[in-house]
C-alpha cells in the first residue's frame, strides 16, 4: 500500500494534476450550488475535456468535482430552501429553519465542516477497505434492493415531526407519482400522456419544482421588505469550535453514509435520510428536528459527503458503476482504455492511488473555500427577496432544462412548483414526496425482480438475512411510534389523578 | 403565409441546387444527436467518432445528449430536424425493440439509415463458482429442472433478451424452462449475476472480459460466426453444436431525418468508412471489444428492416404487448 501512496503522490508533483485538483474543486463548487445542475450531468459535461489530459489528471478533477459538489448542494437548500443536488433535501429540513432564525452563517459553518469529516473519515475508510467491500456491494440482489427501499421508506415516513398524517400523505402522493412511466419488467407505458414520460417523471424537475419553485411563490406573497435578522459570526477559530458537541453524530453518520455509498443501488440521498433518521432516534430533543436542530443537518452532511468515498470502492474493486456519477468516471476512465474493476490495482495502482490522494488534498482547500465563503454567501439573505426569487427561479430553470436539452422538462418544473405551493398550503412538506419518488422505482423494481426470479414465491424476502433484518427494522420503525404514542398515553392517563 | 411561401421558395431552391454547389457539404457544424446520457460506452464512441468526423470533413460534429423513453426524447428531435445532413443520430438495436412497443409512432422507413458502425456479439456468462461449464451443460440443467435457472438480461423484448430466446430455439429448449429476469442495464444484469443473485446473464464482451481474467466470471458460449481476440478460449455457440443465428448482434449506426439526399448519406458514409479506419478509431474498437461492421447507406435500410422483421415475429411468437 505504501508503494501504492508513493506512485501517487509522485503524479501529484505535477502541475497539471493539481491544476486539475483545484479546478475540479471550483467547478464542483458552482455545480452542486446550481440546483438541477446535479454532479452526474456537471462531471458528464466535463469528459469531453478530459479527452486530451493524460487519465490521472481527469480522474483527479473529475473526483474533486464530485466531492466539492456533494457539499454545495448544501448552501442553496440552507439560503434558499432549494436543495443543489437531491441528497440535500434532507439538509435542508433543519438547515433552512436555522436560516430563518438568522443563523445562516453557523449553519453553513456546520454543514461544511460536517461534510469534511466525513469526506476524510470515509477516504480513510475507503483506503482501508476497498477490497473487503467488494463483499458488501455484491450481497445486494433484487431481495435486498427492495428491503432496503422498505426501509428508505419507513425511515422517511417518520421525517415530518409535526404530523404523521401528513407525512404520509406525501410519502403515498410521491408513490403514486411514481407508477407513471415504463413498467420496469415488461416495458409497458403506464399513465405516460407525453413522450417526455417514458422514463418516469423527471426527477431533477420535480425536485426544482417542489422546492425551488413553490419556495418562490411563496416569497411572492410577502412584499415585506425587511431583510432577514442575521446573528454575528465568530471568528475562523470560533468556527472550528461549533463542532464540539457534534463528535459522536459525525462518526456514526460517516460509518451509515460509506457502507450505503459502497451498496451500489443506494446513494447519497439514502445515506442522508438514514444518517438524519438515526440522529433523530438518538438524540435528546427529537422534536426540534424539521426546526433547525443543527444536529440533523450535521447528520445529513456528513452522511452524503461520506457517502461519496464509499461509492468509490465498489466502481475501482469491481468495476460497477453503482451510481450515476461513478458511471460517468467509468466512461473518463475508458476514454483512455482504462478500465476499472478487479485488475486495476494491478494494471494502474496510480489511478486508485491519485484518486485517495486526490481526496485527502482536496479536502482542506475545499473546507477553506466553504470557510471563507460561508462569510459571504449568507449576505444573499440581505438581498430584497424579489431579486432572489428572480435569481432562483432563472438558475434553477437554466439547471433543469440542462439535464435532458429538453423544454418538456421544465414544463414539468412548473406543474410541480404549483402542486408544491398548494402542498405548503396544506402544510404537507416536500421532503418525503422527493424521497418516495428515488425510493418508489427502486422499491417496485426490485419487488417485482425478486419474484420473477423466484417463480413468485415470497419466502425470498425472508430467506434473504440482510432482506429479513431490514423488513423487521422497516416494520419497527413504522410501529414503534405508534405503539410508543400509545403507552405514552396509557402511562399519562395512569399518573393523571382520575377525578 | 408568408412564411410558408418563403419556406417554399426556400425548397424550390434547394432543389434546383446543381451538385457541384452541394458537393460542398458541410459548410456549417453538424448537429449528432445521441439517445444516451453522457459517459456511457454510446456516448464516448460517438465522441471519438465526431472528433474523426471533423478531421475528415472539415466541419465540427457536435454532439447533443437527448437521453430518455428508451430514444423517445432523441428521435423526436430528429423527426423536427430538416434532412439536409446537418442533423444525425446514434441508433442501436435498443431502438428497433423500442420502435415495436413504446414507439409505434416510428416505423424503420421513418428515419434515413446512414451507416452501420459496430457490432458486438451476446454472450453468456455465468459466476466462477458456478457448476456450469458449457452451454449444454446449461440447457441439461434447464431441461432437467426447469426455473431452476435464473438469467439475468436488460427488459424483455431487448436484443439480449431475444438473443437468449434464439439460442434456446437452437438447443431446442422451451424458453420458459429459464426465468428471464430484467434489470435496469445490461451492465446491472451482470453485477447481479457477479453477486450470485442470478445464476447466468446475457451480456457483452467489453462488460465481462475484466471479470473473466481476474476468475471471478466464466463466459460459456459466444453467439459469433468465430471466437474473438479478448476471450480465445471461449468457444462459439456453433462449436458446441448450436446453430443459434449470428447474424443477431447489438448494432450501432447512425440514422438521419426522412429525405435526405443520396448524395449527401454518401459523403457521410464515406467519412464514417475512413473515420473507422483512422489508427485512434482502430485502437478504441480493439480496446472495447468492438468489431468493426460498417455498412452504407444502400445495405443498411434493408439490414435494419430484417432486424425489425425478426423483432415483429419473435414478439409474437413469445406474446409480448405490441
Amino acid at each position: 500500500m505504501l508503494n501504492g501512496f508513493l506512485v501517487g503522490l509522485q503524479s501529484f508533483t505535477s502541475f497539471a494534476v493539481l491544476a486539475g485538483l483545484f479546478g475540479g474543486v471550483i467547478v464542483g463548487y458552482l455545480v452542486g450550488a446550481l440546483p438541477g445542475l446535479s454532479a452526474g450531468v456537471g462531471m458528464a459535461l466535463l469528459i469531453p475535456f478530459t479527452f486530451g489530459l493524460d487519465p490521472v489528471v481527469s480522474i483527479v478533477m473529475l473526483v474533486t468535482l464530485y466531492m466539492a459538489s456533494e457539499y454545495s448542494g448544501a448552501i442553496p437548500a440552507i439560503l434558499v430552501n432549494t436543495p443543489g443536488e437531491p441528497s440535500s433535501a434532507v439538509t435542508a429540513l433543519d438547515g433552512y429553519p436555522m436560516r430563518m432564525r438568522g443563523e445562516a452563517g453557523q449553519a453553513l459553518t456546520l454543514s461544511i465542516l460536517g461534510s469534511a469529516v466525513g469526506s476524510v473519515l470515509s477516504t480513510i475508510l475507503l483506503v482501508l477497505t476497498v477490497n473487503w467491500m467488494t463483499g458488501v456491494a455484491l450481497a445486494f440482489g433484487p431481495a435486498e434492493y427492495f428491503a432496503l427501499a422498505v426501509l428508505g421508506l419507513s425511515l422517511v415516513s417518520t421525517l415530518s415531526g409535526h404530523s404523521v398524517i401528513r407525512g404520509l400523505v406525501a410519502l403515498l402522493f410521491g408513490l403514486l407519482l411514481t407508477t407513471i412511466g415504463t413498467d420496469p419488467v415488461d416495458g409497458i407505458p403506464r399513465f405516460v400522456f407525453n413522450e417526455g414520460l417514458l422514463g418516469g417523471i423527471p426527477f431533477i424537475s420535480a425536485l426544482i419544482g417542489l422546492f425551488a419553485l413553490s419556495e418562490v411563490l411563496e416569497m411572492l406573497e410577502t412584499t415585506d421588505e425587511k431583510p432577514m435578522p442575521l446573528k454575528a459570526m465568530s471568528g475562523v477559530l470560533g468556527q472550528f469550535s461549533l463542532l464540539k458537541p457534534h463528535v459522536g453524530n459525525m462518526v456514526r453518520s460517516t460509518f451509515i453514509g460509506y457502507i450505503l455509498g459502497v451498496i451500489p443501488g443506494a446513494g447519497a440521498t439514502i445515506a442522508s435520510l438514514t444518517a438524519y433518521a438515526v440522529q433523530r432516534r438518538v438524540s435528546k430533543t427529537p422534536e426540534t428536528f424539521g426546526k433547525g436542530n443543527p444536529e440533523g443537518l450535521v447528520a445529513a452532511e456528513t452522511a452524503n459527503n461520506a457517502c461519496m468515498p464509499g461509492a468509490l470502492a465498489p466502481m475501482l474493486a469491481l468495476g460497477i458503476p453503482g451510481k450515476a456519477s461513478t458511471a460517468v468516471l467509468v466512461g473518463a476512465l475508458a476514454i483512455h482504455g482504462v478500465q476499472p474493476g478487479p485488475l486495476i490495482f494491478a494494471q494502474h495502482p496510480e489511478i486508485p492511488y491519485s484518486v485517495y490522494i486526490a481526496l485527502l488534498v482536496g479536502m482542506p482547500f475545499m473546507v477553506a473555500l466553504g470557510l471563507f465563503g460561508s462569510r459571504l454567501w449568507v449576505k444573499l439573505t440581505l438581498i430584497p427577496r424579489g431579486v432572489v426569487a428572480a435569481i432562483v427561479c432563472a438558475t434553477c430553470l437554466l439547471g433543469t432544462f440542462s439535464e435532458a436539452n429538453d423544454i418538456f422538462s421544465i414544463w414539468v418544473a412548473a406543474v410541480f412548483g404549483i402542486v408544491g405551493y398548494v402542498l405548503r398550503k396544506l402544510d404537507i412538506e416536500p421532503a418525503p414526496i422527493v424521497l418516495a419518488l428515488v425510493l418508489g422505482y427502486m422499491m417496485e423494481s426490485n419487488f417485482r425482480r425478486a419474484l420473477v426470479g423466484s417463480g413468485d414465491d415470497y419466502a425470498v424476502f425472508a430467506t434473504s438475512p440482510i432482506a429479513a433484518v431490514c423488513l423487521v427494522l422497516a416494520l419497527i420503525v413504522f410501529v414503534l411510534p405508534l405503539t410508543g404514542a400509545m403507552l405514552f398515553k396509557r402511562r399519562l392517563a395512569d399518573t393523571l389523578p382520575t377525578a | 403565409m408568408r412564411h410558408l411561401l418563403k419556406r417554399a421558395a426556400l425548397c424550390a431552391a434547394i432543389a434546383l441546387m446543381p451538385f457541384a454547389a452541394r458537393a460542398e457539404y458541410p459548410e456549417q457544424p453538424v448537429r449528432y444527436i445521441l439517445h444516451v446520457s453522457p459517459g456511457g460506452a454510446t456516448d464516448v464512441m460517438a465522441r471519438r467518432l465526431a472528433v474523426e468526423l471533423e478531421k475528415q470533413l472539415g466541419q465540427p460534429f457536435v454532439v447533443e445528449n437527448k437521453p430518455g423513453g428508451r430514444g423517445a426524447a432523441q428521435l423526436a428531435e430528429i423527426t423536427k430536424a430538416a434532412p439536409d445532413g446537418y442533423t444525425i443520430a446514434s441508433v442501436t438495436s435498443t431502438h428497433i425493440g423500442a420502435l415495436n412497443q413504446t414507439l409505434k409512432q416510428y416505423k424503420i422507413d421513418s428515419f434515413d439509415w446512414i451507416a452501420r458502425l459496430a457490432n458486438e456479439p451476446y454472450l453468456v456468462v455465468v459466476p466462477g463458482s458456478s457448476d456450469i461449464k458449457t452451454m449444454k451443460d446449461l440447457v441439461a440443467k434447464a431441461k432437467a429442472a426447469p426455473g431452476s435457472i435464473r438469467m439475468a438480461g436488460f427488459v424483455r423484448g431487448s436484443g439480449g433478451h431475444f438473443a437468449w430466446e434464439l439460442m434456446a430455439k437452437s438447443a431446442d429448449l422451451d424458453s420458459k424452462s429459464v426465468r428471464w429476469v430484467p434489470y435496469d442495464s445490461v451492465g446491472d444484469a451482470v453485477t447481479a449475476t457477479l453477486g450470485e443473485h442470478a445464476d447466468a446473464a446475457i451480456a457483452y464482451v467489453d462488460l465481462v472480459k475484466n471479470y473473466v481474467a481476474a476468475g471471478q466470471m466464466r463466459v460459456i458460449g459466444i453467439m459469433a460466426d468465430q471466437r474473438v481476440p479478448q476471450l480465445p478460449d471461449v468457444p462459439t455457440l456453433k462449436e458446441q453444436g448450436f446453430a443459434a443465428d449470428t447474424s443477431w448482434q447489438q448494432m450501432r449506426g447512425i440514422i438521419g431525418p426522412k429525405g435526405m439526399p443520396d448524395d449527401i448519406k454518401a459523403e457521410l458514409a464515406d467519412a464514417v468508412q475512413k473515420s473507422l479506419q483512422a489508427p485512434e478509431m482502430q485502437e478504441y474498437f480493439k480496446e472495447s471489444s468492438l468489431q468493426n461492421a460498417f455498412l452504407g447507406p444502400k445495405e443498411f435500410p434493408a439490414e435494419a428492416q430484417h432486424e425489425d422483421e425478426v423483432t415483429k415475429a419473435m414478439m409474437r411468437d413469445l406474446g409480448i404487448a405490441q
